[in-house]
């Protein structure tokens, strides 16, 4: 039965609870909720990204071709997946090597392979360098004089190593994976048909043909056949008075460097192959794209950080025709620092670009959950 | 003038500018910067030489174009950016509202929740008044409910002492003292030790007087006297010696206490009587002598009928209380 002493608890926990009404209870109320990044809560799924297509235009410039190679390496090292390619004399030459691997990554080993042949045997003596100042590319200076001494041997090296550039285009480059593969184009620069004009004239008229701005011909090598596609890989990096001309359905071609205007075939890629952003590698550090070449196109041009051509009135020449190892190896690091730099600038741009986007899609979410909670009708 | 900017509105239709945008921006300045510093590595002959062909002139409207096509992309930019701002804007004016809105209704709930703590507060203390005065009332109530029983179990031990009446040859003073014994070994005693002892007693006196109807001596009888003639008139050595063990006479002290100096002097005298064969009157003064002291262990050398009766009964409810008291002590340890 309950007692009095029952009832005397009964009373005190009566008070107690009178005397703690009103105390709030500990870490309950009063604690703000933690505000949820826009990474923790994501508002809606991301938009599928369409792949993109990239185009590759490469520069001629012979020798200098060894830049091309390190940026290059970089896109490979990226994972870039190029889907048309396009090229100039050495340029040309990089782009059907690359072209005959099906991914990318392979193309680029492939052209490593290349570079590391002809280099080594182009009859430079590994120590041809030794003892010479290197300017800031890593590449050994050479005087005037010395350029001079060395013009008539480089000529002839090339000249007598035709046949090896013939054997490793026939090694490196696979006109059948060309055929099927990504799309490829070369510039050559067009003779005139020889039946037209005589002999004794031809010279001249190509002189003047050349000073009154003669374009080189963009040549689409997958529609050729596999004889053809050699032919016009080896016409667009024939340099005239050293390497002979080549024949292309009837038509006699020599290097595409030769062109006027726009020396880069952007031309192609602007018309044809309806990529979405193009990336240029140019061979000299004030080359441009020829105005309006490439409108309506996203372009990244990269250029030589750094000047590549020798000093001098020969540096132009030495730089096309010096295939030494120390100066291929040079040209190719080079490379690659300057698409790294450039790469990995455009990397943290549209990176921030797609945080700003996805801050901003978090917060209309959160407004559009905000509105939800309160009862209004959704926007519209 | 336009409208204000309505928040569905801008998010839906404004697109973020897009990479192309950033990429057109980045290669534009770095096609000046590249120019530039081409520009400045030339010396003189290289310069003259650009000017004859014209070279100079085509690179400087190239860095004219990437400078002017570099900031139409940030103008661009900067419009976009300038209305995804606005948007940012809108949506943290809706959500400063939207708090404004909260805070109102938290200070109304607030008001709501201090009313009602107050009237919870008000209702336990209406609870713990009515837990005291029912607790009181109860507590009245469990006292008078006690009473009786203490009453009753007076009644019921008086009852029995009268039918039937134990053996005759007890005689009055061993009976009396016996019967006192129980009333306080029982309900009656409990009740008294709660302070009640002066009713409790006193009604036991009164109806161990009134039975039997004859006073049982008239005017003062020595006390030795009475304890002799109770160890006299008892049968036998057996009931001598049952009255003593009933007294606690051969019980170890801790477990009887203190005994009172009446009960005390008759348990001695009656195993004196029955055990040593002692002279019952020598036993009696002996036993009296050694049991009466000073203070509550007084007892005068003569008293009344009702004064023996009285000083009977006090000292077996005394006895009892202090029993009863060890005995919680005990169980409390």
């Amino acid at each position: 039965m309950t007692g009095a002493a029952d009832f005397t608890r009964l009373g005190q926990k009566a008070l107690e609870v009178a005397g703690r009404v009103g105390v709030p209870e500990q870490g309950t109320a009063g604690e703000p909720r933690a505000i949820e990044s826009p990474a923790a809560s994501p508002a809606s799924p991301p938009a599928p990204r369409v792949p993109l297509r990239i185009g590759l235009v490469l520069a001629g410039g012979g020798a200098k071709g060894a830049y091309e190679l390190g940026v290059l390496d970089y896109m490979a090292e990226m994972g870039a997946q190029v889907s048309a390619i396009a090229g100039t004399s050495i340029g040309a030459l990089n782009g059907a090597v690359l072209a005959s691997e099906d991914s990318f990554f392979q193309g680029v080993r492939r052209l490593a392979g290349f570079w590391e042949r002809f280099s080594t045997r182009m009859g430079v003596a590994p120590s041809e360098d030794r003892g010479l100042p290197l300017d800031a590319a890593g590449v050994a200076v050479e005087s005037t004089a010395r350029q001079l001494a060395r013009l008539g041997p480089r000529l002839l090296a090339l000249k007598r190593r035709l046949s090896l550039l013939e054997e490793l285009v026939d090694q490196a480059v696979d006109p059948e994976r060309i055929r099927t593969g990504r799309p490829l184009w070369v510039a050559a620069y067009p003779l005139m048909d020889r039946e037209a004009v005589p002999e004794r004239l031809r010279y001249g008229v190509e002189i003047a043909r050349w000073l009154g701005g003669a374009r080189a011909t963009i040549i689409r090598l997958n529609d050729l056949p596999a004889p053809q596609i050699r032919e016009a890989v080896l016409a667009s990096a024939a340099l005239p008075f050293v390497f002979p001309t080549r024949v292309i359905d009837g038509c006699v071609y020599l290097d595409g460097g030769l062109g006027r205007g726009d020396r880069t075939p952007v031309r192609a890629f602007a018309e044809e192959e309806h990529c979405d952003v193009l990336v240029v590698l140019h061979l000299h550090p004030d080359a441009r794209v020829a105005p309006g070449a490439a409108t309506g196109l996203v372009r990244i041009d990269i250029r030589p950080s750094l000047p590549i051509i020798p000093p001098g009135p020969l540096g132009p020449l030495t730089g096309l025709m010096s295939f030494s190892p120390e100066r291929v190896g040079a040209l190719r690091a080079l490379g690659y620092r300057d698409a790294a730099a450039r790469f990995g600038e455009i990397e943290r741009v549209l990176t921030r670009r797609v945080a700003l986007t996805g801050a901003e899609s978090a917060m209309l979410s959160a407004l559009r959950r905000l509105r939800g909670d309160r009862g209004d009708p959704p926007p519209r | 003038m336009t409208g204000p900017l309505n928040l569905s509105e801008v998010a839906r239709g404004v697109p973020l500018v897009d990479d192309r945008l950033l990429l057109e921006v980045l290669n534009d300045l770095h096609t000046a910067d590249d120019l530039v510093r081409t520009t400045a590595r030339e010396g003189f002959f290289a310069r003259l030489l650009a000017q004859v062909t014209g070279r100079a002139r085509r690179r400087d409207l190239a860095v004219a174009g990437g400078l002017v096509g570099a900031q139409r992309g940030t103008l661009v930019w900067l419009t976009g950016l300038t209305e995804r701002l606005a948007v940012t804007d809108l949506v943290v004016a809706e959500v400063t509202d939207e708090v404004g809105r909260i805070r109102a209704e938290v200070n109304r709930l607030d008001t709501r929740l201090r009313s009602a703590e107050q009237g919870i507060r008000d209702l336990a203390l209406i609870l713990a008044e009515l837990a005291e005065q029912t607790g009181r009332g109860l507590a009245e109530h469990d006292e008078r409910l006690r009473k009786v029983e203490a009453r009753l179990a007076v009644d019921d031990a008086v009852r029995r002492w009268r039918h039937p009446r134990p053996d005759p040859g007890l005689g009055r003073l061993p009976r009396a003292v016996l019967l006192a014994r129980e009333v306080a070994a029982g309900p009656a005693g409990e009740f008294a030790a709660s302070g009640h002892s002066g009713y409790v007693e006193h009604d036991l006196v009164e109806r161990m007087l009134q039975d039997p109807p004859a006073p049982w001596y008239d005017g003062v009888r020595s006390v030795a006297g009475l304890l002799a003639d109770a160890a006299r008139q008892l049968p036998g050595d057996e009931h001598r010696i049952m009255l003593a063990e009933l007294l606690g006479e051969g019980v170890h002290k801790e477990l009887t206490g203190e005994r009172g100096p009446l009960s005390s002097a008759l348990s001695t005298v009656a195993l004196a009587t029955g055990v040593e064969g002692v002279d019952p009157e020598a036993a009696a003064k002996a036993a009296l002598r050694g049991a009466v002291g000073s203070g509550a262990r007084y007892v005068a050398a003569s008293l009344s009928a009702e004064e023996l009766l009285r000083q009977i009964v006090a000292e077996q409810f005394a006895e009892a209380a202090a029993r009863r008291a060890r005995l919680r002590a005990r169980e409390s340890a």
